[in-house]
């Protein structure tokens, strides 16, 4: 199993380094021509800057929307909360294509056409059950209690939120928000459908496998794989960071 | 007795406030609290004076906390009100009165240092930077965790933890401090320490102290007064003697300590409003019942353990100084040796199982099970129980 899992990903970083534009292994010889490539590639460029911006927009969003979500949901009564922490995990079974399709048609519907907040709206949705479950938990384990501390040495509702639960509950939104823009840095299929000519990194990618492959893609892919797993690392780091 | 009459009383009673006027520091008026269609407080009325360090005892599920968060403000009364050194709170949020409280967990801010715990209120009144520093420090002084303003609050043991709560709260002068039972995670023997302690700072600031605790022997210890709360009713306010030594219920007087009780027939009028059941001559049990008590009434008497002494029988009269004693016969069924103290688990003739709290003795002269032995108390110290 782990062969399968890893033996891909390692044959993709090894290849990005090759100094021939041969797309197998052994290696010719180990350079970084590919990598110098792409980075002079304005295409490359433009579409880094609109992953970039789809993931932290989505972070953002995402983050807001899920905090402010699972504040709500824990004031709940039990049997409400219940179904309240499941509710979001039912669009996970969905086909994403579907979901894709529906949105470009709900798009052209609407008439806003396509393009990256397009994209970026469809990563929030996609995000945000993700924020909501890490922020829901985290709230879970906090101490309310403090707050009435906070209440009775005289703080307002404001006050005690912005000096007691923002910096408590801060590892659990920073996990959250990395969490988010992880889904959105490699997401493929809203993108594909929604984004019209302006192209993320995955479909850019996907655009250029189809005029034939070079290591250049493989150089793409390696740092889209890198982005991914460092914010991975760092969401997981974070929300166990807060466990108390 | 109607309120001002009650008010009056507590004038005449109350000499501590140096300028003549005695404060009330919180005065509830007929406070009635339900949750659902449960009433966790009913009808309360007590005024708590300004100063004193006031308990309110009773089981779980009585009350007193409901009650003390009202005091605090984190709960709103359905029906009553509300007065803290005479202003009316009724609806004033807990962030607006003039209380501070000591949680059961303390609920230290674990993001935060000693100092800044302690600063929080005074911070959030925005008082000079200055002052806050002298203050918090002066505080941690009092109570005996100077100089720890830069730990992280979750390094501290749980008596540190309490004390920075404590201070926490005092700190901002609060004219009422509520504590809500602050010292049931502590161990045994911490607890004892730490109780003499709070009753050592709540006398030196003079703080009205309201205090939640279902220890009966915590209440005792500590309060200048105390009330008993059960099924959300106040059954009983009073010193710590009044409680213990007239308690005004059965459930009062079996929840402020060991008790025994146990039914008489009279059958013998004394003198006075004295009544008597006498078993056999030399074995009689009388107790102060009132003129209305005639023969043939049942009544339901009670006596702590450690007022009803033990005796070998033939050892010497029980007569003491002229003053007149109940005396009955038993057979020591248990002997509970309690280190300074031993408990006698008695049969005795007529009224069955009795306990008798004793000093701990020598073991030769302590009576063993199966011993028949006298027991005997003063008739004072027997009272009647009413109903609950």
């Amino acid at each position: 199993m782990a062969l399968f899992l890893f033996v891909p990903f390692v044959v993709v970083v090894l290849i990005s380094f090759n100094s021939s534009a041969a797309v197998q292994l052994p290696l010719a010889g180990v350079s970084l021509r590919w990598y110098r490539q792409v980075a002079g590639d304005p295409l490359v460029q433009a579409a880094f800057e609109r992953t970039a911006l789809a993931a932290v927009v989505t972070a953002i969003v995402s983050g807001i929307l899920g905090l402010t979500a699972a504040l709500g949901a824990v004031r709940l009564p039990q049997r409400w909360r219940t179904v309240v922490f499941t509710v979001p995990l039912i669009p996970l079974a969905f086909p994403a294509l579907l979901y894709a399709i529906g949105l470009a048609t709900f798009y052209h519907q609407i008439g806003v056409g396509f393009s990256i907040w397009a994209t970026i709206t469809g990563h929030v949705v996609l995000a945000f059950p993700f924020a909501f479950l890490v922020l829901g938990a985290a709230l879970e384990r906090f101490h309310f209690t403090l707050l009435e501390a906070a209440h009775d040495l005289g703080a307002s509702r404001w006050t005690s939120f912005r000096t007691i639960s923002l910096p408590l509950l801060l590892p659990a939104l920073l996990g959250a928000m990395l969490l988010a823009m992880a889904i959105s840095v490699d997401e493929f299929v809203i993108a594909f459908f929604t984004a019209g000519t302006q192209q993320t990194l995955p479909l850019l990618l996907y655009g250029r496998i189809n005029l034939g492959v070079f290591p250049s893609l493989n150089a793409i892919g390696t740092v889209l794989l890198l982005i991914s797993m460092t914010l991975a690392f760092l969401a997981a780091r974070t929300t166990t960071l807060e466990a108390r | 007795m109607n309120r001002r009459d009650r008010q009056t009383v507590e004038l005449l009673g109350d000499q501590r406030a140096g300028n003549g006027t005695v404060l009330t520091a919180v005065d509830l008026a007929h406070i009635t609290k339900r949750f659902g269609q449960v009433a966790a407080v009913s009808d309360v009325c007590l005024e708590i004076r300004e100063g004193e360090f006031f308990s309110l005892l009773g089981p779980s599920g009585c009350g007193k906390t409901t009650t003390l968060r009202m005091i605090a403000g984190f709960e709103h009364p359905d029906a009553g009100t509300i007065r803290i050194q005479g202003l009316d709170v009724t609806g004033t949020p807990a962030n607006k009165r003039n209380t501070n409280m000591v949680f059961q967990h303390y609920e230290l801010f674990p993001h935060m240092t000693v100092g800044q715990n302690v600063a929080y209120g005074l911070r959030v009144k925005r008082l000079p930077k200055q002052e806050i520093q002298s203050r918090v420090a002066a505080m941690l002084e009092t109570v005996g965790v100077a100089g720890l303003e830069a730990r992280q609050a979750k390094q501290l043991s749980g008596g540190q933890q309490q004390r920075v709560a404590l201070a926490r709260a005092l700190v901002n002068q609060p004219a009422v401090l509520l504590l809500d039972e602050p010292l049931s995670a502590l161990d045994a023997k911490m607890r004892k320490h730490v109780q003499l302690e709070l009753k050592a700072i709540q006398s030196r600031l003079k703080t009205t102290f309201v205090y939640v605790t279902h220890d009966q022997e915590e209440a005792l210890l500590l309060s200048d007064r105390l009330g008993i709360m059960n099924d959300s009713r106040l059954l009983q306010v009073g010193t710590p003697r009044e409680i213990y030594e007239e308690p005004a219920s059965p459930f009062v007087a079996d929840f402020v300590g060991m008790l025994n009780d146990f039914t008489i027939t009279v059958n013998e009028r004394l003198d006075g409003s004295l009544v008597a059941m006498t078993i056999q001559p030399g074995q009689q049990i009388a107790v102060l019942a009132g003129p209305s008590a005639g023969l043939g009434e049942k009544l339901h008497v009670a006596i702590r353990p450690e007022r009803i002494r033990l005796t070998v029988p033939d050892a010497k009269p029980t007569e003491h100084d002229g003053e007149r004693h109940s005396s009955v016969m038993g057979i020591v069924a248990e002997v509970m040796y309690l280190g300074p103290l031993t408990n006698y688990l008695v049969d005795a003739d007529r009224i069955g199982r009795i306990v008798s709290q004793q000093a701990s003795g020598n073991r030769e002269e302590t009576p063993r099970p199966g011993d028949r032995v006298q027991l005997s108390w003063s008739i004072e110290s027997a009272f009647l129980l009413g109903e609950d």
